[in-house]
């Protein structure tokens, strides 16, 4: 990713999408603060719910916006006839989304783990079970993000979506009943065990090879439009 | 010398589920215009996206200002400027965000130039897209496609939808940008005025095949309607060249391509008195065109 155009195609993205992604952070803002400064668990629920909300509507945000709605739109054919080729413009689009998403998602479970275990609202055998629900949150918006970029259909993408949400219940529903991560949850002390390592681990790697599949097969691709 | 060619696409094909690139043969030299001329659905929009590498073509070759396409489109797009009917601008930004992104991408990019088709344009650099009528859109891609001063001008049916005065200023635009003889522009359009008006060379297409492509003055000469009194119900000549005949009574009248001297001749021999022979428009010879190759012929 050395090449200047897909620098200036993300830099395009970010100016573009500037309001909605301030709009978004000030509501994840709001949430740390809401976390953080009231105290209670109820506040602390509520807060995660803000920040939460931020970060997954950002993330719908670029995606609809970066790609769905250029290609509905035809503003990808605009950029498409700049010296760019697709895999350029694919390499750019995941780019801009992972960097905004993973950005927010930073904060996002910075703030939780923080908020969390600084204010003692969960026992610290939760860390563990806690970084596996933050980290699942990745290769499921990669997923999401490779299929709208791969099929350029808002159709595709909603039913992605819904049956992401659902099949993400059921796999931290399976994840809390596993002896060696559920055992531990309510213990004073974070249990680092093969498990869960091989669980974090498993959930990065995907999200990150997703993405690599998909401009692997979007390069593959004759017809950009 | 030769002069080079701006486009060269030798045997292109593509296949949609119903609809079929046959075999595309097109090429023109650089300093000229090539208008593509054929009904919705022809095949225009598809050969000019291989073209600009956006679509893939199944077989043959695509050479644009002498690169080969799709893999050296990078190269080739820095001195391509495209519109299409339906490319859009960023709705939220204004004239001002785009003119800035194509500069921060093309060092061709001419300020004064862009400056001069602003006023000329009637724009503002603050308008926002979304406030933009249509030909106002039109006008602003062609200044964003225009000032970064490309060697070739590939526009899709730029004129469509648009009023006459806004169409007049866009042919205009495409003609001034013309004067470097190095310059050529390919564009497609239904409206045969348009491509009569500025192009050097006209290209026929219906359903993915091209059924004619001439220079445009040959294209005029070759093309006549002959009025002809047939009194004494004579058989009309077997001519290859006789693209319709309409009779009614005694009058015939017969649309001819690749018209000679000796055409009206056989007429005469034939027992015919031809009454008089007139140049079709462009448009006239499309129809004509477009009838004989869905097979309406003589």
């Amino acid at each position: 990713m050395t090449n200047p155009i897909v620098y200036k195609l993300i830099s395009n993205d970010l100016k573009i999408n500037r309001t909605p992604i301030l709009m978004w952070s000030l509501a994840a803002v709001v949430g740390i603060a809401v976390a953080y400064f009231i105290p209670g668990l109820v506040a602390a629920n509520i807060g995660f719910c803000v920040l939460a909300s931020a970060i997954i509507g950002v993330g719908i945000h670029m995606i609809a916006h970066t790609v769905l709605f250029e290609n509905v739109k035809g503003t990808h054919i605009f950029i498409m006839s700049l010296p760019v080729n697709f895999k350029q413009y694919t390499v750019a689009k995941l780019s801009v989304n992972t960097l905004v998403f993973w950005g927010m998602w930073v904060l996002f479970s910075a703030a939780c783990i923080y908020v969390t275990f600084s204010r003692s609202i969960l026992p610290m055998g939760s860390l563990p079970m806690m970084l596996m629900v933050l980290l699942a949150m990745l290769p499921v918006y990669s997923l999401m993000l490779s299929i709208c970029v791969f099929t350029q259909s808002i159709g595709y993408t909603v039913i992605t979506a819904v049956t992401l949400s659902s099949a993400t219940s059921v796999y931290l529903w399976k994840i809390v009943y596993l002896d060696s991560v559920g055992a531990y949850v309510w213990g004073n002390q974070a249990v680092w065990n093969s498990t869960v390592f091989s669980i974090m681990i498993a959930q990065v790697l995907i999200a990150m090879i997703i993405p690599v599949i998909t401009v692997i097969v979007q390069f593959r691709k004759k017809d950009v439009i | 010398m030769n002069t080079p060619l701006a486009v060269q696409c030798d045997g292109i094909t593509k296949q949609y589920p119903h609809f079929q690139l046959q075999n595309v043969d097109l090429s023109f030299e650089q300093g000229t215009v090539m208008g593509l001329v054929g009904p919705n659905g022809a095949g225009k929009s598809t050969i000019l996206r291989i073209i600009m590498g956006l679509v893939g073509s199944e077989s043959g070759s695509v050479k644009v200002l002498g690169y080969s396409m799709p893999d050296e489109q990078i190269a080739a797009k820095h001195n391509i400027g495209f519109i299409a009917e339906d490319m859009r601008l960023y709705e939220s930004e204004t004239i001002a965000f785009h003119m800035d992104f194509i500069k921060s991408i093309f060092d061709s990019w001419d300020d004064e130039y862009a400056a001069t088709l602003l006023r000329r344009f009637d724009l503002t650099k603050e308008q926002k897209v979304k406030g933009l009528s249509h030909g106002q859109r039109v006008k602003a891609t062609l200044l964003l496609a225009l000032a970064r001063r490309p060697h070739l001008l590939v526009f899709d049916e730029p004129t469509t939808g648009l009023d006459p005065a806004a169409r007049k200023e866009v042919l205009d635009e495409m003609m001034n940008a013309l004067e470097d003889e190095t310059r050529s522009i390919l564009f497609s359009s239904h409206n045969t005025l348009d491509v009569e008006q500025i192009s050097d060379y006209i290209t026929f297409i219906y359903d993915g095949r091209i059924i004619e492509s001439r220079d445009k003055e040959e294209f005029l000469d070759g093309w006549r309607r002959l009025r002809l009194i047939n009194m004494e119900n004579n058989r009309l000549p077997d001519l290859s060249n006789i693209r319709e005949i309409q009779t009614s009574g005694k009058l015939c009248t017969v649309i001819v391509n690749n018209y000679s001297d000796t055409i009206r001749e056989r007429f005469k021999s034939a027992g015919l008195s031809v009454d008089t022979i007139e140049r079709l428009t462009l448009e006239e010879i499309f129809l004509s065109n477009v009838k004989y190759a869905k097979g309406g012929s003589a």
